[in-house]
């Protein structure tokens, strides 16, 4: 368990604002529709984002085009991150810092980088969490996490050492929860978890995700692929916008042996091309297909957890209209059939 | 933890050797020696422009020069091939898993490999002819499209002349000189005695395909055959993602695979 804290909302705003000293500070800010996570913006305005932010933890740990000459001055801190994207942490930390090599700029990154995320208090239409087991609100990977009780009534979680740190250094100390607030913890947990489910369960419900890896795996010669494939436009924007995608390319820089990464996109017909012009996945379908066998089949394998956490920006993304829930609960029914 | 990921360590071209009319052998001294084991490949980097994957052709014994043998088949090859003696190249790695030597230990090994695809099994010969009572018998299979397209002509004559181990040769399209069989390397592969035997296959996809299918017909099992898998690899370490096979990448857990651990999947041969 970890220590919680009552807190008001004029604390919280206290503690970005230290948070706005020590980092490089990024935070959710309504726009339109959606959240966005930047620096702009007033902080004595900010509220508790509802739901996810366009942008993935992704972005914050690997940037799109990262020159590795550079290096950045002031750590970074994130406010508005939410339950998928700290369950994307795990494919990502995984990827970059597992086995023989540690990708030294991830773990840098990884290292230095403060996690203050919240409880999601709504959804959008797109979100799916719950569709594959996990919840709409983290339980681990923070190091501050906030949950609001009602319009001035907040709780702090603190995850780990580095975030009772930072408010012992800043003489942050709050009083802790009793047990009565502990339920009414877990009440509004349940409530929003269940409503994000119902909303979900429409499109890809959540008993059939046992049923997801081998649905994908059995499926491999099923014309759902070349249908939904003929709808795609390869901009490679679900990949992009994805907390899971992990895939990249190294950029030599003019004149030198010194490199830029750059977000690569299996979708893309470059993705695996090989010198001379060989291509094992030349159509689109199978370009596809790939990206769910990769997140359904592949990590469900190495790592017991899907590629995908279900925070749905790939259904947003897609000006093509494909849509990840569509496609598994179609292969789950092409499977039943044959 | 290593450093810094994907840096460069420059090395200088020594020598270039032309092999065939596409393929020529850079012999290079990198700043800081090399060390690798068989199988293992490296990043070579062209200033300015990029890195592509390859294996070395040295012994694996001597980390201070290290043979590369490189076909022109795109932008940074052409490169490569535009090169002169004394220019810099940069290189990373080793990077992957290499042949496990000691698992060959009291077999027949039987080397088997088509056009530029000898690379990699040059110094895999390397390391076994070290010491060859490690093996109950070693023998080359090797196969070109026309003897111009022969490499290593004369580490190749030298075989001929090794008592110790046995040289196959063919041909798919023979010239005047030839005198050796014509046909693609499985109509040398006939006779080979699965027993007690491990095959360790290199070359293009279609020549390794047909080479396994003919291993396995004639009573190979399916750990006993090697193949190196080119699959486009670029971060070499396992986090770029490109060089997926099944549950596998080629750069970390490969790039020698046996047929048993990756049968099931697919694309394996495109
Ligand atoms: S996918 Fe779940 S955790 Fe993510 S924003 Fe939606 S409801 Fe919240
Ligand atoms: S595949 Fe789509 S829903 Fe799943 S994590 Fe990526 S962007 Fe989110
Ligand atoms: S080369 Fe990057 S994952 Fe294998």
């Amino acid at each position: 368990m970890f220590t919680s804290k009552l807190i008001l909302k004029s604390d919280f705003v206290d503690i970005l604002d230290c948070l706005n000293q020590g980092y490089a500070l990024f935070y959710a800010q309504k726009s339109g529709q959606d959240y966005n996570i930047s620096k702009a913006g007033d902080l004595s305005n900010i509220e508790l984002p509802q739901f996810r932010a366009s942008e993935p933890i992704k972005s914050f740990l690997l940037p799109a085009k990262e020159d590795f000459d550079l290096v950045e001055e002031r750590p970074i801190a994130v406010f508005g991150l939410k339950g998928c994207d700290l369950s994307s942490l795990a494919v990502l930390d995984y990827v970059y810092l597992e086995g023989d090599y540690k990708d030294s700029y991830y773990a840098k990154r990884r290292e230095s980088m403060f996690i203050f995320s919240s409880d999601c208090t709504d959804f959008k239409e797109s979100c799916f969490c719950t569709s594959l087991g996990y919840k709409p609100y983290p339980k681990e990977g923070f190091d501050l996490n906030l949950i609001k009780l009602s319009e001035d009534e907040y709780v702090l979680e603190i995850g780990t050492d580095k975030g009772n740190m930072f408010l012992k250094n800043n003489n942050l100390s709050f009083k802790n929860i009793n047990s009565e607030k502990q339920k009414k913890i877990q009440d509004i947990r349940d409530a929003i978890a269940a409503k994000v489910q119902e909303n979900a369960d429409k499109y890809l419900p959540a008993s059939l995700k046992d049923k997801l890896s081998q649905a994908v795996r059995e499926n491999y010669d099923s014309q759902i692929w070349q249908d939904e494939a003929s709808r795609c436009v390869e901009c490679g924007a679900c990949t992009v916008v994805c907390g899971s995608c992990h895939c990249f390319f190294l950029i030599t820089k003019e004149n030198s042996f010194d490199k830029l990464r750059s977000w690569d996109s299996c979708l893309l017909r470059s993705y695996a091309l090989v010198a001379g012009g060989a291509n094992p996945r030349s159509h689109l379908y199978e370009r596809l297909r790939n990206r769910f066998i990769k997140k359904f089949d592949f990590f469900p394998k190495v790592l017991n957890t899907f590629g995908c956490t279900g925070c749905g920006r790939c259904v947003n993304a897609c000006i093509g209209n494909i849509d990840i829930r569509e496609i598994l609960s179609n292969l789950i029914k092409e499977k039943v059939k044959s | 933890m290593k450093s810094e990921t994907y840096k460069i360590t420059n090395a200088v071209v020594e020598d270039i050797i032309t092999e065939t009319s596409n393929i020529k052998t850079f012999v290079l001294k990198p700043d800081k020696g090399l060390e690798f084991k068989t199988g293992q490949f490296v990043e070579l980097a062209v200033k300015g422009l990029g890195e592509a994957p390859f294996t070395p052709s040295s012994d694996p014994g001597i980390s201070e020069k290290i043979d590369m043998t490189i076909m022109k088949v795109g932008l940074v090859t052409d490169a490569m091939h535009n090169m002169k003696k004394g220019e810099i190249l940069g290189i990373r790695g080793p990077y992957g898993q290499g042949y496990p030597i000691d698992d060959f230990k009291g077999k027949r090994v039987c080397v088997i490999g088509g056009g530029v695809g000898l690379a990699p099994l040059r110094s895999l010969l390397y390391e076994l002819m070290h010491d060859l009572s490690r093996f109950e018998k070693v023998s080359l299979y090797y196969g070109a499209k026309t003897p111009k397209d022969i490499v290593y002509k004369n580490y190749v004559k030298k075989l001929q002349q090794e008592k110790e181990l046995d040289l196959f040769l063919t041909v798919d399209q023979a010239d005047d000189s030839w005198t050796g069989n014509v046909g693609v390397v499985t109509t040398i592969l006939e006779d080979l005695n699965p027993e007690n035997s491990i095959a360790c296959v290199c070359g293009p996809p279609i020549m390794m395909k047909f080479s396994t299918l003919k291993l396995l017909e004639i009573g190979f099992k399916e750990e006993d055959i090697y193949l190196s898998m080119e699959k486009n690899m670029s971060c070499g370490v396992g986090k770029c993602g490109h060089c997926r096979i099944g549950n596998y990448y080629a750069c970390k857990d490969g790039p020698v695979f046996t047929y048993a651990q990756i049968k099931n999947f697919d694309e394996i041969w495109d």
